[in-house]
């Protein structure tokens, strides 16, 4: 049983939250005419400092004089909050399938204050392993699930939606609620094991 | 009409040749047009598209670094702290205590430097906290704590009474404070230990005989004993149920098993399993006395079958550590200026600093399974692993003690700076537990600093 003080302990845990943090369907379904091979560039980019981040996470702590549990407490509280504003709000599509891989799409689409800090947690408490692997999980899915909302070949396209569109009629926008409410539940436990810690 | 003319019908026409426009054919006139306006009915967005995103991004990243920086991830000082750093600064404690130290053997108890002025009252539980401590610290080469404590003692065995079938340390026909008679026995047995005198076992066996006595068979441990009605009931202290396991572990170690192990040990079980939720402290109590408890039952040469009694598993112990941990990391990041100031508190007084680090040097010594911190064999499982982080907090402590006590310099300024010298003052007042708590934490912690390489 993973109990409250020892979740970050647990490298499941923390790439579940790389995941909530990343939340794939969510970013996918912001830029819905954005083609996957775009949003894998972007996620390249993301990728880069996120993985310095990663490597340096210890390095990075001891710099500000923060402590790894503090470290937890910070990224557990913005999780929640990430995750409660998206659990509750549906995401804003820009229709645009030209946005820049760099800016917007790899900033500040998937270089996100949330997903930086859970690599920073992974980073310090599991090692450059731990980080490379939060990052990874945070940013992968994205342009995977980019490629799955897309119509296969001699399907008709699906015409662009300028609005949000209604839960009920896509699939994508259910997954992004959940995991919005993953990062939520695990965001508290991470909150709860830094406060616990020693 | 301007620019009319006589057409080739006689009918009136325009200059241009064509047919003048009736007046109620003619089109509204166009409204002037606004600079940078766009098409009539769409209203203006300041951000759209990706700039909204991209700005929406930035203020983002800004308000989360400002806001966890500001209020959660402040900088965690913790000064650099030796082993001889903290000696130095535990003997200007103790010199603290020789200079306050009255005609009778008590000590000042709240002491205002700026007026050099003894602010008056007095705590029998301090007093006999006080021996502990000092008693701690002749045990660690601080040779003038010897005779200061033996005077303050000679006043504590003065105020003996008889309770039950044994003693209590108080007033006679006062209210009996459990808390006073357990520290004055922990303290007896550290004085038997550093000195090797046995000749105060008929008083520490009375104390313990007391202390057996009032323990419920829970293990709970009653705040006060009336001597006209007895035991208080349903009324709890803090802390006097942890120095009364201290002690009955200690009594244990000092005098042998009979009558004191299974009464030490009950008290450490109801500690370590269910005392916060029986008697309602929300949240937990980070006990050093506990701590030190469970350190002391881990001593016991029964290879580790007390400490296992108490808490199997170490979960309790680990508990404790985590306590511990927050309060030390939250301490760390006050400094008593902006922000820390609002968004952390003022620091907290020289025993609530110390408290923290008597229970994390305990616990350190629990984590040990050397065995160099003075616990056998009977380390907890819980802990292992842990010594160097339990290590690394007790040493912050150290160094927040060392940085905040009234240095020769800074006493300089005072009213009587040598009255002032080696406390810890909160608005310029001290109270003498702030010595005894931050002198026995910077002793402990020493020993852990000159251990750890």
């Amino acid at each position: 049983m993973i109990e409250p003080s020892s979740l970050a302990d647990a490298l499941l845990a923390v790439l579940l939250a790389a995941l909530a943090a990343g939340n794939p369907p969510r970013r996918a379904a912001t830029v819905p005419a954005t083609a996957a091979a775009r949003l894998a560039g972007a996620a390249a980019a993301a990728a880069l400092p996120l993985v310095l981040l990663g490597v340096g996470a210890g390095a990075v702590l001891d710099a500000l004089a923060v402590s790894r549990p503090t470290a937890r407490v910070a990224a557990g509280l913005v999780l929640m909050a990430v995750g409660l504003v998206e659990v509750v709000r549906t995401a804003r599509p820009l229709p645009d399938p030209d946005l820049g891989v760099l800016v917007p799409l790899g900033f500040p689409l998937l270089l996100r204050p949330e997903v930086a800090l859970v690599v920073l947690v992974a980073g310090a408490d599991h090692g450059v392993g731990g980080g490379i692997a939060a990052v990874l999980v945070a940013l992968a899915g994205t342009p995977l699930v980019a490629r799955a909302r897309r119509p296969a070949p001699g399907e008709a396209a699906a015409p662009p939606l300028p609005a949000p569109v209604p839960p009920a009629t896509d699939p994508w926008s259910g997954a992004a609620r959940w995991l919005a409410a993953l990062g939520v539940l695990v965001g508290a436990g991470l909150l709860l094991d830094g406060i616990l810690a020693l | 009409m301007r620019g009319s003319s006589e057409g080739p019908d006689g009918a009136e026409r325009g200059t241009d040749g064509e047919a003048p426009v009736p007046p109620e054919d003619q089109a509204a006139p166009a409204a002037p047009a606004i600079p940078g306006d766009r098409a009539p009915g769409r209203r203006r967005r300041l951000f759209s598209g990706p700039r909204r995103l991209l700005v929406g991004g930035l203020v983002a990243w800004l308000a989360i670094a400002v806001g966890l920086r500001a209020a959660v991830a402040l900088p965690e000082r913790c000064p650099p702290v030796d082993a001889a750093a903290a000696q130095r600064a535990a003997q200007l404690a103790v010199g603290w205590f020789a200079d306050h130290q009255q005609a009778d053997g008590r000590w000042t108890y709240r002491y205002e430097a700026a007026t050099d002025r003894d602010l008056g009252g007095y705590e029998i539980v301090r007093h006999a906290g006080v021996l502990l401590a000092l008693y701690q610290a002749l045990g660690r080469g601080l040779t003038e704590a010897g005779p200061v404590a033996d005077v303050g003692l000679a006043w504590a065995l003065g105020h003996l009474v008889a309770s039950g079938d044994g003693a209590a340390l108080g007033e006679d026909g006062a209210t009996l404070q459990v808390g006073a008679s357990a520290l004055l026995a922990a303290a007896l047995v550290e004085r038997r230990r550093v000195t090797g005198e046995h000749d105060h076992d008929g008083e520490l066996a009375a104390l313990g005989r007391f202390l057996v006595g009032v323990v419920e068979p829970s293990g709970a441990v009653p705040q006060v004993v009336d001597p006209r009605t007895g035991p208080s009931v349903g009324s709890y202290s803090r802390f006097f149920t942890g120095e009364t396991f201290l002690a009955l572990a200690r009594l244990r170690e000092a005098l042998g098993p009979d009558p004191w192990e299974e009464p030490a040990l009950r008290v450490g079980r109801y500690l370590a399993e269910r005392r916060d939720e029986v008697e309602g402290w929300f949240p937990a109590i980070a006990d050093h006395w506990a701590a030190y408890g469970l350190a002391e039952v881990a001593r016991w040469p029964d290879g580790g079958a007390g400490r296992r009694a108490v808490d199997p598993e170490g979960t309790a112990a680990l508990h404790l550590a985590g306590l511990f941990g927050v309060q030390v990391r939250y301490e760390s990041q006050r400094t008593d200026r902006l922000p820390s100031r609002v968004t952390r508190g003022r620091q907290t007084l020289g025993a609530g600093l110390g408290t923290i680090g008597e229970g994390l040097a305990n616990l350190a010594a629990l984590a040990d399974p050397s065995g160099a911190g003075g616990v056998g064999h009977g380390g907890s499982p819980a802990l292992d692993g842990q010594r160097p982080v339990l290590v690394e907090r007790a040493s912050c402590v150290a160094g927040m003690l060392v940085e905040r006590q009234v240095d020769p310099a800074e006493a300089a300024a005072m009213a009587d700076p040598e009255r002032a010298v080696g406390a810890w003052y909160q608005f310029g007042v001290t109270q003498m537990d702030d010595q005894q708590h931050a002198l026995s934490a910077l002793l402990l912690v020493g020993d852990l600093l000159a251990t750890t390489r």
